[in-house]
C-alpha cells in the first residue's frame, strides 16, 4: 500500500534556483540527462525554453492559452524523450512540438483565430504599464492579432523564419514543405502582414469599438 | 537576388542595396512593396519578437502533476520510442482476429490450391503494405511536423477506393464456397478493433488524422485478414463483404471529424 501512495505521489520537478542556468551545459547534454532520468535536468530545460515557447504560444494562439501549450510542449517532449538520438539538436524538436500543438488547438477551436488589431491585450489590460514599455506592449498586440489574421500555414512560416531565425531549408523541414512552398507561404505572409501592420493604429482603436476594419 | 533573399535581408536587418537588390526590386512589386517603407512594420515586428514572461513556478508546478499522471503503465508504454510502439502494435494486430479464428474454427482459405498465387500474394502485400504505413503514420513522433487533416482524409479515401478496385477484379477463379457477405463485414469489423483501440492508446498526441489512420489501419487489418480466411472469391462479395469494412471505418472515422468539426467553437 505504502508503494503504491509512493508511485501515486506527484513528482515535482526540481526547480533551478535561478533564472539563469547555473552549469552551462548544452540543451542537448541536459536532455540527454534528463533521458538518464536526470530530474533537475529537465527543471533547467523548462527554464531555459520556457520564455522562448510562451513568446510562440503567444504569437500563434493567444496569450490566454499560451501557459497550458507550454506545459503541454514539454510533456511532449517528456513523451518522445528516448526517441531523442545522440547529435540531434533540441531545439528544432522543441520548434517542431510547438507548432504542432498551437496547430491542433487552434483546429480544436475550430477557427483561425481572428483578432483584429484593436484586441486589447491582456496583459496591457492587467497592468497598465506608461511610456515606452506600453508602446512596446501596443506593438506586441497588435503584431499578435495580425499574425492571427494570416492563415496558420503562413503564420508558422513567419514565426521559424523572423522570430526564431530559421533559414527557408530548415523552416521548410519544421512544417513538412517544400522550400519552395515555405518561401510563397513566407512571400504572401509578409506581404499581408505588411498591410496589417501598416494600417494606423486608429482604425485598430475603430475596431475594438466594432466599426473598424478586420 | 529573389524573394527570398529579400526576406533574409529585411528579418536581418541587412541594407537592400547594389545592383541586384535593385534589378529584382524593380521587376518584383511584392518585394518592392514589403522593401518599401520596411523600417515601419519590420521595427514592429521586431519589437515583438522577445520572449515572453513565464510564471516559472507556476509553470513547473503544473507540469509535475501532469507528469505524475505519466506513470502508470501507458505511460511508460506511450514514452518508448516510435519503433517500438509501432512493433507492439503490429504484434498486437494479430491477435484479436486469431483467438476470434481459433474460437470460430475458420480455416485458412481453402479455395487456395485453386488460386492464383502471385495474385493472392500481391493483393495481400498490397494491403499488408497500407496497414504498416497507417500504423508508422498514426504513432509518428510528435517532434516532426504533424500529418494534415487533408493529406489523412486523401488516405482514408485512397485505402477505400485500394480495396474496392482489387474487390472488382475478376474472380481468381470460379471454386468459391459462397459466404454470406454480412458476415464477412461483421468479422472484419471485429478483427481491427482491438488494433484501432490499441493506436489511440499508443499515440502521445491523439488529432484527427491520428483517428483517421487508426480507422484506415483497422479497415485495412479486417480486410487483409478476411483476404487469408474466406474462400468466396465473387467480386460482388468481396465488395460488400469485405471492401465495406474499410469502407465502414473510413465512414466512422469522417464521421467523428465531422463531429468534430461541428463541436468546435464558433470564432
Amino acid at each position: 500500500m505504502l508503494a503504491l501512495q509512493l508511485l501515486a505521489r506527484p513528482r515535482r520537478i526540481r526547480a533551478p534556483r535561478g533564472a539563469m542556468d547555473p552549469i552551462e551545459r548544452t540543451d542537448e547534454e541536459l536532455m540527454a540527462a534528463w533521458v538518464r532520468g536526470d530530474e533537475a535536468a529537465c527543471g533547467l530545460l523548462v527554464a531555459r525554453y520556457a520564455p522562448l515557447l510562451g513568446g510562440i504560444f503567444r504569437r500563434q494562439v493567444g496569450v490566454d492559452e499560451a501557459g497550458d501549450l507550454v506545459q503541454q510542449t514539454f510533456l511532449q517532449l517528456h513523451r518522445a524523450r528516448l526517441d531523442f538520438t545522440p547529435g540531434a539538436r533540441l531545439r528544432p524538436w522543441l520548434l517542431t512540438i510547438a507548432l504542432n500543438l498551437a496547430r491542433e488547438h487552434l483546429r480544436k477551436q475550430g477557427r483561425r483565430r481572428t483578432g483584429t488589431l484593436g484586441d486589447v491585450d491582456p496583459e496591457a489590460r492587467d497592468a497598465p504599464p506608461a511610456g515606452r514599455e506600453l508602446e512596446g506592449r501596443e506593438d506586441a498586440a497588435r503584431v499578435r492579432a495580425a499574425l492571427r489574421e494570416l492563415p496558420a500555414a503562413q503564420r508558422e512560416v513567419i514565426e521559424l523564419h523572423w522570430f526564431q531565425g530559421l533559414p527557408f531549408a530548415q523552416v521548410a523541414e519544421r512544417v513538412g514543405a517544400s522550400v519552395s512552398a515555405a518561401k510563397v507561404r513566407a512571400h504572401r505572409g509578409y506581404g499581408r502582414l505588411r498591410e496589417l501592420l501598416e494600417r494606423p493604429r486608429a482604425e485598430g482603436v475603430r475596431a475594438e469599438d466594432g466599426h473598424g476594419l478586420r | 537576388m529573389d524573394c527570398a533573399d529579400v526576406l533574409d535581408a529585411l528579418a536581418a536587418e541587412r541594407a537592400l542595396t547594389g545592383p541586384e537588390a535593385a534589378a529584382h526590386l524593380a521587376a518584383c512589386s511584392d518585394c518592392a512593396g514589403l522593401a518599401r517603407d520596411a523600417a515601419g512594420w519590420t521595427g514592429e515586428l521586431r519589437r515583438a519578437a522577445g520572449p515572453a514572461p513565464v510564471d516559472l513556478v507556476a509553470l513547473q508546478a503544473g507540469l509535475s502533476a501532469r507528469l505524475a499522471g505519466e506513470r502508470g503503465p501507458l505511460g511508460w508504454l506511450r514514452s518508448r520510442p516510435a519503433w517500438q510502439r509501432a512493433l507492439l502494435l503490429l504484434a498486437v494486430a494479430p491477435v484479436c482476429p486469431a483467438v476470434i479464428a481459433l474460437l470460430k474454427g475458420f480455416p485458412l482459405r481453402a479455395d487456395l490450391p485453386h488460386h492464383w498465387l502471385p495474385r493472392f500474394v500481391l493483393e495481400a502485400g498490397l494491403l499488408g503494405l497500407v496497414l504498416l504505413t497507417a500504423v508508422w503514420t498514426a504513432l509518428r513522433p510528435v517532434h516532426r511536423p504533424a500529418l494534415r487533416p487533408g493529406a489523412a482524409l486523401a488516405a482514408v479515401l485512397l485505402a477505400t477506393l485500394l480495396a474496392a478496385g482489387l474487390a472488382l477484379l475478376p474472380a481468381a477463379h470460379s471454386h468459391g464456397i459462397d459466404e454470406p457477405a454480412g458476415t464477412c463485414l461483421v468479422y472484419g469489423l471485429q478483427f481491427g478493433l482491438p488494433l484501432a483501440i490499441c493506436a489511440l492508446l499508443l499515440s502521445r498526441l491523439v488529432t484527427w488524422p491520428v483517428v483517421a489512420l487508426a480507422g484506415l489501419a483497422a479497415g485495412v487489418l479486417g480486410d487483409l485478414v478476411l483476404h487469408l480466411l474466406c474462400p468466396d472469391p465473387r467480386p460482388l462479395h468481396l465488395l460488400l463483404g469485405h471492401a465495406s469494412v474499410v469502407a465502414t471505418w473510413a465512414g466512422v472515422v469522417l464521421l467523428l471529424g465531422l463531429l468534430r468539426q461541428l463541436r468546435a467553437r464558433p470564432a
